[in-house]
């Protein structure tokens, strides 16, 4: 059997990269390590009876244009046309709802301050004066800056010009809040401590960074522009719609099939991959939704990459900073914080000292004594997830090295857990004893489950140096050194996250070879 | 003087720049006025005789990017502006054992390879491809700043020269740049070496007068400053002044007189006056009233725009971004009087290792830990230091036998706690915590101490006019730099009132002593007038 391409991974990017390749005629296989599809988008059975939709909460930012080439409302896909709404929690049991509708959320302000419900609606005009021209920039190819091909050059001055057309104000303000901490832009709007390390945490999450670390009012800025949607069901019904589509088109699709080599040519071109167990399959094209590290650094040899390539991606910083906490309860949640509206995501921090000592102990190795959590309760949309009157309460807890203190033991892993339910514990009551069962995911425990190398979420970390040119120089544009060699899954532009957008733009680039 | 004659500038403030602007001035015929508020000229680059017989660089204690241009250009050499250069980079450790980082390469070679074979080796590389990018930086120091949201010619062409400039480094340092301007410092010394021997102290450099930790993106790009320093023309890092920092200012002040300005000390500024929005002179503490066809300003922009100025004179929209501009002083001095040599109990002696300048700063989770405290609001118990004992190689600062040393301590942040103005109450406490730490290392030290000067950001502010204490007139961050110092639009020397400028390192390229802001800002008013 003969394919043209062969896609290793089928998380939400490499399904999108084989979908796409397939509906443009293309034979792709794709190759799974895991039993089930989906990586760090599938959901599954952590406990039984209890399921999760997925690794990661949000789906603000899959790309919407994927979703129509695709049809995949046709397979079963569900979009809200707006993002989720988050409820930030503060220590003293206040809280306050961000909603896609600005209005509603200044309203939902308004309780704890009238100056802060005006600030958000300067602060979200902001947002939808930039918003537009970042989600474009995000959702096309970088232009490489150095090579300059007309087209790029072209695509370049567009952008620049797009900037300018913000008008000289925005421009100017937008160049200014870009290098700034996220502590400090928001400190210039806000005056709720609460409040701003809510609306901070996407900034630092899956980062090496605190909130007064400078660049991250950029991270904020890139969740901001492109969280505009959200998909019933979480990652996982996005995974199984994009499987369905993928099939539909004629992929193949091979799960427990672990990739160990890739094979080249004597001229140092893919020719093909072989399997942990020794099978060989042929190929001259292979795009890879694993992280850069992985498929550089164990799918390859350093003679095969040579020094230069070995040396920039061994460099690529991908530390993990967030562990993964599923719970398990036997009785539904019950929030402390005084709101109307239910709560199905929640964000804990309180203030910025609390967030940046909960980054300090990171630095040195060690996890954070009151972490910063990103909450969220699928059951609350979905109750099959759960036996019936039972919760699942999925957590996403910073800040946890990768490399502990002395290294993870059963035991280190368990008081890292404590430490998460004593802080949700602090938002809820009764938590404790409805707990039937934890799951505990270190940033360690991540990469040996998914593949993630260092435990980071986003395949490498978010930061403007490996934004721009992502991963790697030699390997932006989804092209390789290798010739034939792809790269399609969250270490390439624009990143990572739940987006499908690497994926999509990846396909592209190989169709036009 | 009387006091209805007209000149052509009053520059308010006699530090290095206001002094370096004033000489250029007068130096193309323009009648000049230097007014300082102190009854010592040189602001932040001031040497004294703080007790009878020890002179020392009060605040700025080292030299090492002064424009060598303005050196030729204002003859300073003639003037008395002499430089000693530092040789050496000492690291003692705790345990006992210590690394000495020198000039000369080979010899910095063989003291690496005793912690790390590959990190001596890498360590040419390093300071080559550093020079290189360096050269780079230098295009940028050496010009006035391009505003990026500008379409006017000037800009463009500005931008287009930093553009071919960028490209010319070629695709890997292009990279290696945007690593460089966005990494931190050990983020970014990490591509290069394992040693935390290594690390400690030149992470350190990146930190200098910053309110940020070795580990906080943005503190990369300060490194470039050791591999940017040019003394007596040739490549070499740091040095200092002969007779203290002073020295610098006073060079420049009789340069200055030589073209025929005229310098006032004890002459504090009270208002610039603004007339129909242009600025014709100013107003002194005692009332008098001078004129001149400009103003030029060297204090920060805070005290420019919201002392010198006022609000009254200014747009709603200027106040804003002045009040945006952050300063966050981070550092404090503490200079000592000593009854002999300070002897280090790892490398005993008064060789050429204590004669270049001396750091504590043992590793990186000891700089990141002196940064934790500080952004909590307290000084650092085991701070950062950088330390020199000028005395061994310039007996004119301290009588024979006898040394001062001038110590640079971070972290000691402005806004403590307990509010800044409880500075004077944790003074001697800071001091201690110096003093304790360097003892450490220096086992005798707290015996042979004659007198300690302690210079918290506090002081900074009271004594020299930098709001908050900012040795560098406002915080080295990105959003801070190039056209946005102070602030984009009014950037590259010019204010938002018209006939008053700025000269200062609130202005581009910022801090240190470099000269270049009263450089550009000079050159930039003689196109105008």
């Amino acid at each position: 059997m003969n394919y043209d391409v062969i896609v290793i991974g089928a998380g939400h990017n490499g399904l999108t990269t084989a979908a796409l390749l397939a509906q443009a005629g293309r034979r792709v296989l794709v190759l799974e390590k895991n039993d089930t599809v989906g990586g760090l988008a599938g959901g599954g059975e952590f406990h039984p009876g209890y399921k999760t939709t997925g690794l990661l909460h949000d789906t603000g930012g899959v790309r919407m244009d994927l979703i129509k080439q695709l049809n995949l409302q046709t397979h079963g896909l569900k979009t809200t046309g707006k993002r989720a709404p988050v409820t930030v929690l503060s220590d003293d049991g206040k809280a306050v709802m961000l909603d896609a509708d600005v209005d509603a959320t200044a309203r939902s302000i308004e309780a704890v301050s009238e100056n802060d419900a005006r600030a958000y609606r300067d602060y979200r005009a902001l947002i939808d004066k930039i918003g537009p021209w970042m989600g474009k920039l995000l959702n096309q190819p970088q232009p490489d800056v150095l090579a300059l091909r007309p087209a790029e050059m072209m695509q370049l001055l567009n952008s620049g010009l797009g900037l300018r057309r913000l008008g000289k104000k925005t421009m100017r303000e937008f160049l200014k809040i870009i290098p700034m901490c996220v502590a400090d832009f928001l400190d210039e709007y806000f005056e709720t401590d609460f409040l701003k390390a809510g609306i901070a945490l996407p900034a630092i999450q899956g980062s090496f960074n605190g909130p007064w670390s400078s660049f991250t009012t950029m991270n904020l800025l890139l969740w901001e522009s492109t969280s505009t949607e959200q998909v019933g069901g979480g990652p996982a019904a996005l995974v199984a719609a994009l499987e369905k589509a993928a099939v539909s088109h004629g992929v193949e699709i091979r799960t427990g099939a672990e990739v160990a080599r890739l094979l080249l040519s004597d001229s140092g071109a893919v020719e093909g991959v072989r399997l942990a167990g020794g099978e060989t399959i042929e190929t001259t094209r292979v795009a890879a939704a694993c992280t850069p590290k992985e498929v550089f650094l164990h799918l390859l040899t350093s003679r095969e990459i040579g020094p230069n390539l070995e040396a920039d991606i061994t460099h690529l910083r991908s530390r993990g900073t967030t562990a993964k906490i599923n719970l398990a309860l036997d009785k539904k949640i019950q929030w402390s914080a005084e709101t109307t509206n239910p709560i199905a995501w929640a964000r804990t921090g309180n203030d910025f000292d609390a967030m940046e000592r909960a980054f300090d102990a990171v630095k040195y190795r060690r996890f954070s004594e009151t972490p910063v959590l990103d909450i969220l309760v699928p059951t609350a949309s979905n109750a099959d997830l759960a036996p019936e009157g039972h919760e699942v309460v999925s957590i996403l807890a910073q800040f946890a090295p990768y490399d502990y203190d002395g290294g993870w033991t059963d035991a280190a892993r368990e008081e890292l857990g404590d430490r998460v339910v004593a802080r949700l514990a602090q938002h809820t009551t009764g938590l404790e004893e409805s707990i039937v069962a934890r799951q505990i995911m270190t940033p360690k425990d991540l990469e040996t489950r998914y593949n993630l190398t260092g435990g980071n979420l986003f395949h490498a970390e978010h930061a403007i140096d490996q934004l721009v040119g992502r991963p790697i120089p030699s390997c932006a544009g989804y092209r390789t050194p290798i010739p034939g060699l792809f790269l399609c899954g969250s270490g390439s532009h624009p990143g990572g996250g739940i987006t499908c957008a690497p994926g999509a733009l990846a396909s592209r680039a190989i169709l036009s070879r | 003087m009387s006091a209805n004659s007209t000149y052509d500038a009053i520059v308010v403030g006699g530090g290095h720049n206001g002094l370096i602007c004033a000489a250029y001035l007068a130096r193309a015929g323009r009648r000049v006025l230097v007014l300082e508020k102190r009854h010592v000229l040189g602001g932040a680059a001031v040497s004294e005789e703080i007790y009878p017989g020890f002179t020392f660089s009060v605040a700025s204690y080292v030299v090492s990017l002064f424009r060598p241009h303005i050196i030729r250009e204002l003859e300073l050499a003639k003037h008395g502006y002499e430089i000693i250069p530092l040789d050496c980079s000492f690291l003692p450790l705790p345990d006992g054992d210590s690394l000495a980082r020198w000039a000369d390469g080979n010899r910095s070679r063989r003291e690496i390879q005793r912690f790390s074979r590959k990190d001596a080796e890498v360590y040419p590389e390093f300071s080559r491809v550093m020079t290189l990018m360096g050269k780079f930086a230098k295009q940028i120091i050496d010009h006035p700043a391009p505003d990026m949201g500008s379409l006017r010619l000037k800009d463009l062409f500005g931008m287009a020269r930093l553009g071919k400039a960028f490209k010319s480094l070629g695709p890997d340092l292009f990279h290696l740049n945007l690593k460089l301007l966005t990494l931190s410092a050990v983020d970014f010394l990490d591509l290069w070496f394992e040693s935390e021997i290594l690390k400690g102290p030149m992470s350190a450099s990146g930190i200098i007068g910053t309110f940020k930790g070795v580990r906080s993106p943005g503190t990369a790009y300060v490194l470039l400053h050791h591999y940017m320093g040019e003394l007596d023309g040739a490549f070499r890092s740091w040095g200092f002044s002969k007779g203290g920092t002073g020295g610098v200012s006073m060079a420049c002040a009789r340069a200055a007189e030589s073209y025929g300005a005229e310098i006032r000390t004890s002459a504090p500024v009270m208002k610039v006056t603004v007339n129909k929005g242009r600025a014709d002179g100013v107003v002194l503490d005692n009332g008098d009233e001078l004129k001149a066809k400009l103003v030029v300003s060297n204090l920060d922009p805070r005290r420019t725009y919201l002392g010198l100025v006022g609000e009254e004179h200014l747009d709603g929209d200027v106040v804003k971004e002045i009040n945006r501009f952050k300063y966050r002083g981070s550092s404090g001095k503490v200079n000592l009087a000593l009854d002999r040599v300070p002897e280090f109990a790892c490398r005993p002696g008064d060789g050429d290792h204590i004669r270049g300048d001396i750091a504590i700063a043992p590793n990186v989770d000891y700089l990141e830990r002196a940064y934790d405290e500080a952004k909590y609001g307290a000084f650092s118990r085991r701070p950062f230091i950088n330390a020199v004992i000028p005395s061994l190689t310039d007996p004119t600062v301290a009588p024979p036998g006898k040394h001062v040393m001038s110590c640079f301590i971070q972290y000691a942040p402005y806004h403590l706690k307990e509010g800044a103005e409880d500075w004077p109450h944790q003074r001697e406490a800071f001091g201690d915590a110096v003093v304790d730490t360097l003892a450490e290392y220096i086992p005798g030290l707290r015996d042979i101490i004659l007198h300690r000067q302690v210079l918290t950001p506090w002081d900074l502010e009271q004594q020299m006019g930098l709001t908050e204490g900012n040795i560098f007139q406002g915080e080295l961050s990105l959003e801070q730099l190039l056209f946005q110092r102070p602030l984009a639009g009014f950037a590259n020397y010019k204010t938002s009132i018209h006939n008053l400028w700025m000269c200062g390192s609130g202005t581009h390229p910022g801090g240190g002593v470099m000269g270049a802001g009263g450089e550009l800002a000079a050159k930039s008013i003689l196109k105008m007038i």
